[in-house]
């Protein structure tokens, strides 16, 4: 009920939902490389695939010599060549 | 690109981990603010890279989660000073060699004029070596507004001069005009007397009294028109004032310049033989060091100078340069040139002598020029002849007495 109200509020004032509501921010340029703002954590990491804890469930990114070419605590950015992406929620 | 050189420069380290979990493994390192970058993952092994000041802190992660770590690198600027630490020489080299470049950069290798016609390149940089901007002088101590200043009153033809120094090299930007003409004192009175011989064809006077008439011949230091005004005044014509005025009058005369010179019909051809020889000198810090000296063999032959100074980019200019000189050989054949050709040479030599010789403000009124063949050549008397402006103003000393004031002295 509270994430409803949030939901309907952060539309009405349109605030940036990422921050209000925690969400990952999600940017992919072509199949080459994929920033993911706001995570949580790495689940598993091997070049082929890549799972990753976020708030609204767990990131599946599949492909081929992925790289984590940058890790901080907000930010993530993966290269390499893409072929997947998916929610499993 | 800045971000590469800030970590070369901070240092940082490649490690291989292995282990159960490596992702429980980076998540905590993330987590405890550690900067990781560039994980990649090989068989068994993800391979990554940390910081200096991360590593450190690396190790209650890697038991937390039953991971081992391994350094593969050290890669970054504190590791490889640490390496060389022993080498003194090496980095005294180092630092002379940038002291060395930073002390040779701090002179002057080349000095340019720029934007000079009439003035000559030469007395410019002469006059500026006296005052100390010269090559291989040191540019800190030149006081550049100073210099322009000074070189301002020195060239009159100067309008507009602006030295600038960049790098090794010196640019002297000059604009030029034509020279201020000489200012007249019109308060004082004068006379106005021949600069040289002439006939009169005009005299047109403002103020003073006109001593020459049309047809008049002068010679040099005549009087022609006088300063000394005699005024009859309206109120009693009795009675007659004498006064001294400035004279202004222009007072054109014919002027005869004579010209001569011999054509001469003999002259060598040279006939070049194709061979060439190149000699090489280096001039370095304005010493000159011969390597190869040859002797040249031929007897007749051109030179020809080439000029090449080593230089870093446009803006400096090194104290090292190659001089080389070309000479070509060729065989002197006396010739004979044609009456035409001779003709045309005379011709072309009095015009060039009008245009460099002869005043501004002459006028050339007719070429009588005479042609007579001789054995030699051809023999060429020529007379120009000009008008002009032949007044030249000179102060009149006056008795004291005799000066009477005078309110209105345009008076003819």
């Amino acid at each position: 009920m509270a994430k409803k109200i949030r939901n309907k509020l952060t539309d009405m004032l349109e605030l940036p939902k990422e921050v209000v509501l925690g969400l990952p921010l999600i940017s992919i340029i072509g199949s080459e490389e994929i920033s993911i703002e706001n995570y949580k954590g790495i689940i598993e990491y091997t070049s082929e695939r890549i799972r990753i804890n976020t708030s609204c469930g767990v990131l599946k990114i599949e492909g081929r010599n992925m790289v984590l070419k940058q890790i901080t605590s907000e930010n993530m950015l993966i290269t390499g060549s893409i072929l997947k992406f998916e929610y499993l929620i | 690109m800045i971000l590469n050189l800030w970590k070369y420069l901070k240092g940082y380290v490649i490690i291989e981990v292995t282990g159960f979990s490596v992702s429980r493994f980076v998540n905590l390192a993330v987590h405890k603010g550690i900067y990781i970058w560039d994980v990649s993952h090989e068989k068994d092994r993800v391979i990554m890279k940390v910081s200096v000041k991360g590593f450190k802190l690396l190790k209650p992660c890697a038991k937390k989660t039953k991971c081992k770590f391994k350094i593969i690198e050290k890669k970054g600027l504190p590791f490889f000073a640490f390496r060389y630490r022993k080498r003194k020489i090496f980095v005294a080299g180092f630092v002379f060699f940038i002291a060395f470049v930073y002390f040779l950069s701090s002179f002057i290798w080349l000095v340019e004029v720029d934007g000079t016609d009439r003035i000559s390149q030469e007395d410019i940089i002469r006059f500026s070596e006296e005052h100390g901007l010269r090559v291989g002088g040191l540019k800190f101590g030149i006081n550049r507004r100073e210099l322009e200043a000074a070189m301002i009153n020195e060239f009159p033809y100067i309008s507009f001069i602006n030295i600038g120094i960049r790098g090794t090299k010196a640019t002297i930007s000059i604009a030029e005009t034509i020279p201020p003409q000489e200012i007249l004192d019109r308060s004082a009175p004068s006379d106005i007397i021949a600069k040289r011989d002439g006939v009169i064809m005009g005299v047109h006077v403002s103020t003073g009294t006109a001593i020459v008439r049309e047809f008049d011949v002068v010679s040099e230091g005549d009087l022609l028109v006088s300063g000394h005004l005699t005024v009859s005044e309206d109120r009693d014509p009795e009675g007659l004032v004498n006064t001294h005025t400035f004279a202004d009058a222009i007072v054109l005369a014919r002027y005869y310049y004579p010209i001569n010179f011999e054509v001469e019909r003999e002259y060598i051809q040279k006939n070049f033989t194709g061979n060439t020889k190149n000699r090489r000198r280096f001039i370095l810090f304005g010493r000159e060091i011969n390597l190869f000296s040859s002797s040249i063999s031929y007897t007749n032959y051109d030179k020809i100078r080439e000029r090449t100074q080593l230089r870093l980019g446009e803006n400096y200019p090194l104290p090292f340069i190659i001089v080389t000189d070309r000479y070509f050989e060729f065989e002197p054949i006396v010739s004979q040139k044609s009456l035409v050709d001779m003709q045309e040479e005379a011709a072309a030599i009095v015009t060039n002598r009008i245009i460099r010789e002869f005043d501004f403000g002459a006028d050339v009124f007719e070429k009588i020029i005479n042609l007579e063949e001789t054995e030699r050549g051809l023999s060429v008397s020529a007379t120009i002849i000009t008008i002009e402006d032949i007044g030249k103003n000179v102060r009149i000393e006056i008795p004291e007495q005799l000066e009477t004031p005078l309110e209105d002295e345009e008076i003819e």
